[in-house]
């Protein structure tokens, strides 16, 4: 039989009710007084936020070499994989309440140093150590904000043109070199059924294209040094006129509404002729055995890939610079810092390279002649690709106005207008000076 | 049978009438009924406080502001809404705002209503088809407008194949990327996603009718159109207006179809007061500027909400 020495069983578990809650209440309230985990609950950890390849082996090689500098270090370390298009919430988030991941994935694009320039650790030392060790930085100057490195250019997709070659063939041409070599071509092409695409619209493709374009022709949204907005020019005229033309007579009007995805899918299904893009296309391609319509022949057997083309004032390109950046509100600087120390590492780098089948050229010397380049034939015009690559600020420095104008797509915003129709020549430009001032006069830095 | 119209404010006329006696007699019953209230209030206070008031008072500071993403900024007075008026991009948002918010709700008006009328007619598998009209308001926007995006896409949009197929059209129509049909097509994904709260709301206000009016009505040689302009119509009024208040709020501050359908594109020509305040706000980082844009909708809706609620006092009631 079992007796109860209690004689005031209720009064008793709520007086303990209220004891543990109450001290519940207490220890609660000291952790987040004091910003700490308990002793015990106290586990290293560090954290970096990055955004999904579209090559996919690149990120689980990256998680393989952050989980083993865990092991090493005795660390424990979490990965979290986003979409790209959730990046700029994320970050902007983290910043706002000024907690979230140690080390993060910054861009695309270099604005987000400016943008970020308050919270972002300064890595100069990094740098130093860095660039040395595989052959230097392509073009150093252009990755310091304000002077700075407060970021580590990490890598960036080229931009080559991606071509069918059997429909090539087919109008018994040679792959085009220059801009207008590759208006003539498409205008033939696009009279048997295959138009040239690249993005017109609000994406990042529309602003990498038109600027690549732009710079081809002697144009530019802004001087070097920064401040002064010197799109309304001849050149840039000459650019938009060309760009007209490309529009009415080798593309469809579909590309005023193509995502960064559009032109992957219209090259990959047969229809497109050729467009502008990393080798993303061909990898899916290849991946996903994709076949040219109709037969039996693989699609990526027909593609192949041809510098950036040339305009009448030179040949240039840019893409999405993607960057990796320290948070300063970060407890563990050091740690991230050692992190990205074991990963810039030539033979870490040269891995991650090869697993991203060069998608991923770092901004590296040495890794532009990663002999995954020289693998397959199609990567042999990455190299010369990205050595003409610049930041989309070009020649201004990288600000938060410079990005500005990107994330509005006033590049794009004023070619279409013009090449729609929507405008004349000197209304589009008027309406690009007008926006592109109105920003740069309200965002120094 | 005459139509009168009276203030439904009874709370405030029962307060009025009750007797004085009553009141002097219950003061101590009063006060600690008074207290007990107030503890089950406060929590719906506290979390209206927290979720409605700190965020507003917080964005009216920022549309105040220069803040930047991480800085709370400095007082800056009307400088943000001067900067928005002399942009081009934000005068198109302006117009398209307004004429996705009047296309949609007229749309959804006279779609909502005539769905209404017809479920109040159905009989078989009455609650079956009720419940599917709900669908599109209960499938998360996000996915149900990547569907129709799908449906409307450049390259392989599904309604062009149909179109096609069904020798309608000979050539792709350029649904997203012309500036125009881009405006149609996300005004039908909104009217698609609201036309069920109009009409299951407006079905409500229709079973709520009683019979006799319409018997009478008939008796007295009305016919269909009749019945609806002189009894239906006016009696389903109030909630009409409820259910237009909200669809307005709702409409006007729409970001989830925009971003997936077209980004604010082409040519700005869909951007809405959301998708640009959210371009300007968390993708540049100007916070106080994106929060002007939000704000903007502020007096818009207070102006909305103030007609509505005056419209809505004055209900229609038979005698």
């Amino acid at each position: 039989m079992v007796t109860s020495t209690n004689s005031h069983p209720r009064r008793q578990r709520r007086r303990q009710f209220l004891q543990s809650a109450a001290g519940a209440a207490g220890g609660l309230g000291t952790v987040l007084a004091l910003r700490q985990a308990p002793a015990l609950a106290q586990t290293r950890e560090l954290t970096f936020l990055t955004v999904a390849s579209f090559v996919p082996d690149t990120d689980k090689e990256l998680k393989r070499q952050f989980e083993e500098w865990g092991k090493q270090n005795k660390v424990k370390v979490r990965l979290d994989i986003i979409a790209h298009l959730q990046l700029q919430t994320k970050k902007a988030a983290e910043v706002q309440a000024k907690s979230g991941h140690d080390l993060t994935a910054l861009g695309p694009g270099l604005g987000d140093a400016a943008l970020y320039y308050d919270y972002l650790v300064d890595l100069a030392d990094l740098a130093g150590d860095v660039g040395p060790k595989n052959g230097g930085w392509l073009r150093p100057d252009d990755y310091l904000i304000r002077g700075k490195w407060t970021l580590l250019p990490w890598w960036q997709p080229p931009f080559p043109m991606a071509i069918r070659t059997d429909i090539l063939k087919k109008l018994d041409e040679t792959p085009p070199d220059t801009w207008e070599d590759w208006l003539r071509v498409g205008k033939k092409a696009k009279a048997i059924g295959h138009p040239f695409g690249t993005a017109m619209g609000h994406s990042g493709d529309a602003n990498t294209t038109l600027l690549s374009i732009l710079w081809s022709y002697g144009g530019s949204y802004v001087a070097k040094d920064g401040q002064t907005v010197t799109i309304n020019s001849p050149e840039t005229r000459e650019a938009m006129e060309f760009v007209k033309r490309l529009y009415t007579e080798a593309m469809d009007p579909e590309v005023l509404a193509w995502d960064d995805a559009s032109n992957n899918r219209c090259l990959n299904a047969g229809k497109c002729f050729a467009i502008h893009n990393p080798i993303s296309a061909y990898e899916s391609a290849k991946k996903d055995q994709v076949v040219v319509p109709g037969t039996k022949q693989p699609i990526a057997e027909v593609i192949d890939h041809v510098n950036t083309p040339r305009g009448p004032k030179g040949r240039y390109a840019t893409t999405g610079f993607w960057c990796v950046g320290i948070w300063n509100f970060s407890k563990n600087v050091d740690a991230a810092k050692d992190f990205l120390r074991f990963h810039f590492q030539p033979d870490n780098q040269a891995r991650w390279v090869e697993a991203g089948h060069g998608f991923n050229m770092p901004f590296l010397n040495n890794l532009t002649n990663h002999p995954v380049y020289k693998s397959d034939p199609q990567y042999r015009n990455i190299p010369d690709v990205a050595k003409v690559t610049v930041p989309p600020s070009w020649p201004g420095p990288t600000t938060a106005a410079s990005q500005q104008v990107c994330d509005l797509y006033i590049i794009p915003d004023m070619f279409a207008q013009y090449a729609t129709g929507r405008m004349t020549l000197d209304q589009a430009i008027a309406w690009g000076e007008k926006e592109i001032s109105a920003i740069y006069s309200k965002r120094r830095g | 049978m005459t139509l009168k119209t009276a203030d439904l404010d009874l709370a405030a006329s029962v307060a009025d009438e009750a007797p004085l006696a009553v009141r002097r007699r219950r003061p101590r019953f009063v006060a600690r009924d008074t207290r007990a209230a107030w503890w089950f209030i406060a929590p719906a206070f506290l979390l209206l406080a927290f979720l409605v008031a700190y965020p507003f008072v917080l964005s009216v500071w920022f549309s105040l502001s220069d803040a930047r993403v991480g800085t709370s900024g400095s007082f800056v007075g009307l400088d943000n809404f001067e900067r928005l008026f002399s942009s081009s991009i934000f005068l198109q948002t302006l117009q398209n705002s307004f004429v996705f918010t009047a296309a949609a709700l007229t749309a959804k008006i006279v779609f909502g209503m005539a769905l209404a009328l017809l479920l109040f007619r159905i009989t078989r598998f009455k609650r079956l088809i009720r419940g599917a009209i709900l669908l599109p308001f209960i499938v998360p926007t996000a996915l149900s407008t990547l569907v129709w995006w799908w449906m409307f896409e450049p390259m392989y949009s599904v309604v062009n194949w149909t179109l096609k197929t069904l020798h309608v059209v000979e050539r792709d129509i350029p649904w997203l990327p012309d500036p125009y049909l881009a405006m149609v097509v996300v005004v039908l994904v909104n009217v698609w996603r609201g036309l069920p709260f109009f009409a299951i709301t407006l079905l409500a206000g229709l079973v709520a009718i009683p019979r006799e009016l319409y018997e009478a009505a008939e008796a007295d040689g009305a016919g269909p159109v009749r019945r609806f302009w002189h009894i239906t119509l006016p009696l389903v009024t109030p909630v009409l207006g409820v259910v237009i208040l909200f669809s307005a709020i709702f409409t006007l501050s729409d970001f989830n179809i925009v971003y997936v359908l077209t980004k604010g594109g082409p040519l700005n020509m869909t951007h809405l007061f959301a998708t640009y305040s959210f371009t300007l706000g968390l993708q540049g980082g100007e916070i106080g500027l994106g929060a002007a844009v939000s704000l903007f909708l502020f007096p818009i809706l207070l102006a909305v909400v103030f007609l509505q609620l005056r419209l809505m006092r004055r209900a229609a009631i038979y005698e």
